[in-house]
């Protein structure tokens, strides 16, 4: 099931609501728990039932390591903690990792190993990092002791199951405890609808915009002009934050209407100042997991300034990994480990650049790895990337010809001919699309921001109407949150 | 405004206005507006399954098939009353299964002949294509039982861009070709009058969907005991002459089923028999067309024996 269908909005979600305050009202026991753990579990399996009984192996099999952690002996937590970890990692490598493996195996050494065509489990990245993440806690001391109920209810719940956030025990279970949660609290339903209707206008109606010109430009397969390369680049790099975004305030908004507050994910990351503050602000709960339970155990940055770039190095290489099992992405991470490097060395010297230079440098920069995030392969980043410098020709829409004759080598005509990208659109609705995000990514509110200042009026109300309907209206075709792969 | 105010008025007006949208749209899509031409042949060719006379002989298929036959030269030959139904590649084997089964409902003595173009093999599912044509019938296309599909149906039935299209439709209709001479009429820049040149092979990988709906196509043919043939549409011969590992694989695909007769011969003709794509033949050259594959059902099959 998708946040972004008709089944999830006009159904799921509102019959899921109405029987849990229904059951947190006239129920003595913590039936209203039991019932969001049936529809987290229906929501999971709704996409593929073979795949839940995955998840509850997994579930169990971690409770009851965390469990074992929690009162074994020092010498044995260790093991104990490794062979939980080591687990979950063969899962996750197995399910993700394993015909990429058969693939770089028959490539380096000739053989001829068959692909396993391993279908990959959904959310398994996000439901094993959380888990993973626990176990350590377990080991470190630092998880109370916990029911299977509310584990269960912590790995499983649907807003944050499928694509994160990626949530800690810690800031979760003690919501699970509280009973006035399981009743109606309309501030936080206010609040919820508003950010769902945000998050939904942004995926079905800005996302899924630009998904078909980045698509138009990178599905081409041939050489790109100027104009083409910027605005496939330009198109991705903006679906991909309107998309992940989007879903992110779906899953915090439909969360905050069972009174359970998500983890923020995002802060406007494109007005980052420089890579370090842009993974502050990018799927901010995955920049937390790596950095507590990779980069700080690897030693963190109390090691020297040369073990601290290896760890640095290796976190994002990782990070890359995780997003997916082929070469381009683990590039796209290393790309990001050499600006953090960079950026390191560039403040040991001192230097400070103006901060409207430091984000147009750090966009730029980010635009340019998304690249190789998006690229099925490397010859389609090349053609990206050789586009995006003009290797393989500049031309301008006919349109700007009057402004613009004063260019050399600068063709105007055919400035969308290879990637189709005009085929339906007039030129002009594609840079206002791409301008007019801009402007929203660089100067406006971003979500949290907008319900800071929100207030139980009649123009919030409209507001709500408004996006909900624009958003239903352009739901007439199924897409995939970009994160679901992972 | 109190939040429990703000919530039950928020949702009253939502429910409302998310109402009408969704009840409009349903309205309009019973309408049936012809938008496209892929609409006015649907209901063009719809409107002949009605038709009280009995037919015995109704031909299936896209574009290739709509431009290649002639419905009242293969009556003539055969001496069978003979409907041209095909639609477009829009609607794909999809739409082919549907109309074999509204075929089937009026006219259960009919024989049907699928002509696709070797061309459609490679294509998605055409889920709008099966949505559009499945009318009364039930929903029972094996892929169709993939879970989401299921729910498309709803999503076809009530969509809000329907309000949007029908408004356009009246502010500015969609210039779209007319019926002519029982099909489509084709555009001015023809391979037969010289204006277009360009001839591409067919590539690319056979779509496991299609595979599957052509398996459906086969059991739907046996468990409604109808007599089905294939054959494939008529394509340019430089097409042909490129694309001959391509056609070949197709035909190692189609080979052996259990219900559809299969004629596998490839149709092809030079530039100046053909319309304005490889796989249209031109409307002057049709009648030539038409009497080649009525000769081939004819000493391939005995489908059209004795349905005197």
């Amino acid at each position: 099931m998708l946040f972004n269908s008709y089944v999830y909005i006009l159904f799921f979600l509102p019959f899921v609501i109405a029987v849990y305050f229904l059951l947190g009202r006239y129920s003595k026991t913590n039936a209203s728990l039991y019932w969001l753990i049936a529809a987290s579990l229906f929501f999971y399996s709704f996409w593929n039932p073979i795949y839940l009984p995955l998840l509850l192996l997994s579930i169990s099999f971690n409770y009851y390591v965390g469990l074992q952690l929690q009162t074994s002996e020092t010498f044995k937590k260790k093991n104990l903690l490794a062979f939980g970890i080591l687990i979950n990692l063969f899962l996750l490598g197995y399910f993700k990792y394993a015909d990429f493996f058969i693939e770089n195996v028959n490539s380096i050494f000739g053989a001829q190993m068959s692909p396993l065509y391993v279908a990959l489990p959904l959310a398994i990245s996000f439901f094993t990092f959380q888990q993973i993440a626990y176990l350590v806690d377990c080991y470190r001391g630092e998880v109370k002791e916990y029911s299977f109920r509310d584990y269960v209810l912590f790995v499983s719940f649907f807003p944050q199951l499928i694509a994160g956030p990626i949530v800690h025990h810690v800031e979760m279970m003690p919501q699970f405890k509280a009973l006035k949660n399981a009743l109606v609290d309309y501030k936080n339903i206010s609040v919820g609808l508003l950010l769902i209707a945000i998050g939904l206008f942004k995926k079905v109606v800005v996302a899924d915009t630009f998904a078909e010109w980045a698509s138009g430009g990178y599905d081409a397969g041939v050489a790109l002009t100027f104009v083409e390369a910027w605005v496939t680049s330009l198109s991705y790099t903006l679906q991909l934050y309107f998309d992940f975004s989007g879903y992110t305030d779906m899953a915090i908004g439909a969360a905050l209407l069972f009174n359970i507050r998500l983890p923020i994910n995002f802060n406007s990351p494109y007005k980052a100042a420089d890579i370090q503050d842009f993974w502050r602000r990018w799927h901010m709960t995955l920049s937390r997991f790596m950095r507590e339970y990779l980069y700080i155990p690897l030693g963190g940055n109390r090691r020297g300034r040369i073990r601290t770039d290896i760890n640095v190095f290796s976190v994002f290489l990782l990070g890359g990994l995780w997003h997916g099992a082929a070469w381009t992405f683990v590039a796209w991470g290393a790309i990001h480990g050499l600006g953090m490097i960079i950026l390191g060395f560039w403040k040991r010297l001192g230097i400070t650049l103006p901060r409207v230079a430091g984000v147009a440098i750090t966009f730029l920069f980010v635009n340019v790895a998304w690249v190789f995030f998006r690229a099925e392969s490397f010859n389609d980043a090349i053609r990206v990337l050789r586009g995006l410098v003009g290797l393989d020709g500049v031309s301008f829409p006919a349109a700007t010809e009057r402004f613009l004759a004063f260019l050399p080598y600068v063709q105007f005509e055919g400035a969308f001919a290879h990637s189709g990208l005009n085929g339906n659109e007039p030129t002009y609705t594609i840079f206002l699309w791409i301008l007019g995000a801009l402007g929203v990514v660089f100067f406006g509110k971003n979500s949290m921001q907008i319900i800071e200042r929100f207030r139980p009026n009649i123009c919030y109300l409209l507001l709500i109407i408004a996006l909900f309907v624009l958003s239903l209206y352009s739901m007439n075709n199924v897409s995939e949150f970009i994160y679901f792969n992972f | 405004m109190a939040y429990y105010s703000f919530v039950i008025k928020t949702l009253l007006t939502l429910v409302f206005v998310v109402s009408v949208m969704f009840f409009s749209a349903f309205y309009i899509h019973k309408q049936d507006v012809v938008y496209t031409e892929n609409d006015l042949i649907r209901k063009y060719q719809f409107s002949k399954i009605d038709a009280a006379e009995s037919v015995k002989v109704v031909i299936l298929g896209d574009s290739s098939a709509g431009n290649a036959i002639e419905a009242a030269t293969f009556e003539e030959l055969s001496g069978l009353r003979t409907k041209n139904l095909a639609l477009t590649g829009s609607f794909g084997f999809a739409g082919t299964y549907n109309l074999i089964r509204h075929v089937h409902e009026h006219h259960p003595s009919a024989t049907i002949i699928i002509i696709h173009t070797p061309d459609i093999w490679d294509r998605e599912f055409a889920e709008q294509g099966y949505f559009e044509t499945i009318g009364h019938l039930s929903d029972t296309l094996s892929i169709a039982n993939k879970k989401g599909l299921v729910f498309k149906q709803f999503r076809y039935v009530f969509n809000p861009k329907e309000i949007g299209w029908y408004f356009r439709h009246l502010l500015k209709p969609e210039k779209i070709p007319q019926i002519y001479n029982d099909y489509l009429t084709q555009g001015d820049a023809t391979f037969a009058n010289g204006r277009k040149q360009e001839v591409h092979e067919l590539v690319g990988k056979i779509h496991p969907d299609k595979v599957s709906v052509f398996k459906s196509i086969d059991i739907v043919c046996g468990s409604l005991d109808i007599d089905c043939v294939y054959l494939h549409g008529p394509i340019h011969e430089a097409t042909f002459e490129r694309s001959k590992n391509h056609l070949d694989h197709i035909n190692d695909i189609i080979h052996g089923m259990n219900h559809i007769q299969v004629i596998n011969t490839i149709f092809s003709y030079p530039s100046s028999m053909m319309g304005n794509a490889i796989d249209h033949v031109s409307p002057p050259a049709r009648k030539q067309v038409t009497e080649d594959y009525y000769s081939k059902i004819i000493e391939s099959t005995s489908v059209l024996g004795d349905k005197n």
